[in-house]
């Protein structure tokens, strides 16, 4: 996963490297904020389509 | 009027004005970091290149089947990818800038959608592809809509720091053995895909307002990019759920309001901003006294 988002354990170890991780962890972390967003936007489509009533 | 009635009440009384205000939340959830990523690469123009360039594929694609929504996007986003690909070929194989050849290559577009569309379909068949019309928002749009920005969300959650990285220091990137190229298409990728999405509410012509105005706002409110990605996703859902309002009650064309709101909310950033922003510049606060 590092090698598909081109940046390695050592530089994820500089200060720059962890500075541009928002949550400071791998890249697991970084579907912390995606996933939830992405399902409530899912829900949100299916009130406006009528598929929660 | 009591607040009820004119703020939720359109969206709890009628379904398109539902599917057009989760079609404007989908568009700030997948527009807005994408946005702000093109301003923090300095490509803010190229967002608009790519907006035009949509326009000949969904000519196309309206030409072979109509309006069907599936072929117009597939059109839309292949003829989005094309002009991408052939404006980076160009800045890379000649000392021409990589804004010099989004400039051709759009203009071009451009002028080939216009054609397509004028010779094939009426004005009105123009309008729609041109400007868009967020309440036609049907099911299937607004899940085309949807998935896009889901993609984008997952996309940008794998390839984020790469992009973030590229947009500050490249050099780093390329030391510590990132592919910056890949990157850099993949984001051109979820531009044109997003872009695509937008085209179908607001038009090719103003496809990219929900991107640009609402990212370009944002960077007088926050410093770093997190912040700058929640206040543009932010401020483009405000426009959004505002602009319908306005268009509703005022009877005025909603693409158009959406965009104009966003518009306004710039203006108001540049004023008041605090970061940068002229009233910050020009009316300085008092020293602290001991």
């Amino acid at each position: 996963m590092r090698r598909l988002i081109g940046i390695s354990r050592a530089a994820e170890e500089t200060r720059f490297g962890r500075a541009v991780s928002p949550l400071g962890g791998g890249v697991a972390a970084q579907f912390i904020w995606a996933v939830p967003i992405a399902a409530l936007l899912w829900v949100a489509a299916a009130w406006a389509m009528g598929w929660l009533s | 009027m009591d607040p009820y009635a004119a703020l939720i009440q359109p969206f709890v009384e009628f379904g398109f004005m539902r599917r057009a205000l989760v079609a404007c939340l989908a568009l700030s959830v997948g527009s807005g970091p994408v946005g702000v990523l093109l301003v923090l690469r300095r490509m803010s123009l190229v967002g608009d290149a790519l907006s035009h360039a949509v326009l000949p594929g969904a000519a196309l694609g309206f030409m072979v089947a109509g309006l069907s929504l599936v072929v117009m996007s597939l059109g839309g986003f292949i003829a989005g990818l094309v002009v991408a690909i052939l404006s980076g070929l160009v800045a890379r194989v000649t000392p021409q800038r990589e804004d010099a050849s989004f400039a051709a290559f759009y203009l071009i577009s451009l002028a080939l959608g216009v054609l397509i569309v004028s010779t094939h379909g009426s004005n009105i068949d123009l309008m729609h592809i041109l400007f868009g019309t967020i309440l036609a928002v049907d099911d299937a749009s607004l899940l085309l809509v949807v998935s896009i920005a889901t993609l984008t969300l997952l996309a940008l959650a794998v390839i984020g720091r790469g992009l973030i990285v590229e947009c500050f220091d490249p050099g780093f990137l390329r030391a510590v053995g990132g592919h910056g190229a890949v990157v850099h298409f993949v984001f051109l990728t979820l531009v044109v895909m997003n872009l695509v999405a937008g085209f179908h509410a607001l038009g090719t012509l103003m496809a990219v307002g929900l991107m640009m105005l609402p990212a370009v706002a944002a960077r007088f409110w926050a410093g770093e990019v997190a912040p700058l990605v929640a206040a543009s996703s932010a401020i483009a859902f405000a426009s959004g759920y505002a602009g319908l309002l306005l268009s509703y009650h005022a009877a005025l064309p909603s693409g158009p309001a959406i965009i104009l709101v966003a518009g306004g909310v710039y203006v108001v950033s540049v004023v008041a901003g605090p970061r940068g922003g002229l009233w910050a510049r020009f009316m300085p606060r008092r020293h602290l006294e001991a």
